[in-house]
């Protein structure tokens, strides 16, 4: 904390800032003046953050955009030999777009087969529930069956009056 | 022709157009070129294949049971898959038209690609009478049903030629090869 007043007249012998706006003369002390400078507080930060995204972010993606166009190179289109079946990502042509076929998104089949699966279980559920209700329609409108159309609550309070009827019809032991 | 390749220039026709092709040539295309020469063909790995998809052939929508969800949504994916087709076949034909059209010139095109414009034309019309016009979204359904309507309209009216146009070419050029094999001299043709 006390050295703090040392760097920034070191930074400016260092990085020459540019001109001086205006000497202050105050009454701290003999022969000091207060040197109004424009702010560089926009100039660093926006230096820091062009130094991050570019040393982070551009050089990283350009050597690999380089390095896969350059030394791999794009495939070549060839027929289908007989009794092969290729690999998913092997149907695309630029590297990159092969590594993210094969590692990173869903195969184009794959998808398709779980489209079809969707909809042919959709349409088993709604035919189950379909065929329920029609049950449910045909016993309530029939009166004839008593399975699906009486819902099976047990009621405990009943079945103990029962029991307890049942033990006072008998009689009490002595 | 998937990958058509750049054809050659040829300088002395146009100084502007040559200086504008110096310009991109040197600028672009002899770095590019010699990097290419210089690095990527001796760095450049083994070579390694890739295929085009081959989509198995599935029921059309009217070979599906009734209320076959999976059955008709494969006939719609089919359906889609064609129309991108035929679409693409449409891009192709306009490309070859105004690539010949921008060869010959806007005047030597009339008579030199007559042959290009009729089978973009031909082109237009079958996807047209195929996918058009019937209202978005639409369904395979409703293509086959306007296919029904067709056949149905073209037997009702028997007496209308769809195919006219290309019976009178045929006639033209059948008239144009007669004239240009008489042998004469070339003042009188």
């Amino acid at each position: 904390m006390v050295l703090f007043s040392k760097f920034r007249p070191l930074l400016q012998t260092v990085l020459k800032p540019s001109e001086q706006l205006q000497t202050i003369a105050k009454r701290w002390s003999s022969g000091r003046d207060m040197k109004v400078m424009i702010s560089e507080f926009h100039e660093r930060k926006f230096f820091d953050m062009f130094h991050y995204y570019f040393l982070i972010g551009l050089v990283p993606t350009f050597c690999v955009v380089f390095y896969a166009n350059v030394f791999i190179g794009q495939a070549t289109l060839t027929e289908i030999p007989e009794g092969y079946e290729p690999r998913h990502w092997e149907y695309y042509k630029h590297p990159l777009r092969r590594f993210m076929a094969r590692y990173v998104v869903q195969s184009f089949d794959e998808r398709y087969e779980i489209s079809l699966h969707t909809i042919y279980s959709r349409v088993m559920r709604d035919r189950m529930k379909a065929l329920e209700r029609k049950v449910r329609r045909l016993e309530h409108a029939r009166g004839d069956a008593k399975g699906w159309f009486y819902r099976p609550v047990v009621d405990h309070l009943t079945e103990l009056e029962q029991k307890q009827a049942a033990e006072r019809s008998e009689g009490y032991s002595a | 022709m998937p990958e058509p390749t750049p054809e050659e220039y040829v300088r002395g026709l146009n100084k502007w157009s040559d200086i504008g092709y110096t310009t991109l040539d040197t600028l672009y295309l002899r770095p590019v070129r010699w990097f290419h020469r210089n690095f990527v063909e001796r760095f450049r790995g083994p070579a390694y294949p890739y295929y085009h998809r081959k989509f198995s052939p599935v029921k059309t929508i009217d070979e599906c049971e009734i209320e076959d969800q999976v059955c008709f949504y494969e006939a719609e994916m089919a359906f889609l898959r064609d129309r991108r087709i035929d679409t693409m076949i449409i891009e192709i034909l306009q490309d070859r038209l105004s690539r010949c059209v921008v060869h010959e010139g806007r005047i030597d095109a009339l008579d030199k690609c007559a042959k290009e414009k009729d089978d973009l034309f031909e082109s237009h019309a079958n996807w047209y009478q195929k996918y058009g016009e019937m209202g978005a979204p639409h369904s395979c359904i409703d293509a086959y049903m306007k296919q029904k309507h067709h056949m149905i309209w073209m037997r009702r009216h028997p007496e209308v030629d769809l195919k006219g146009w290309a019976v009178e070419r045929e006639s033209e050029r059948k008239t144009k090869d007669y004239i240009k094999s008489i042998p004469m001299p070339m003042e009188f043709r």
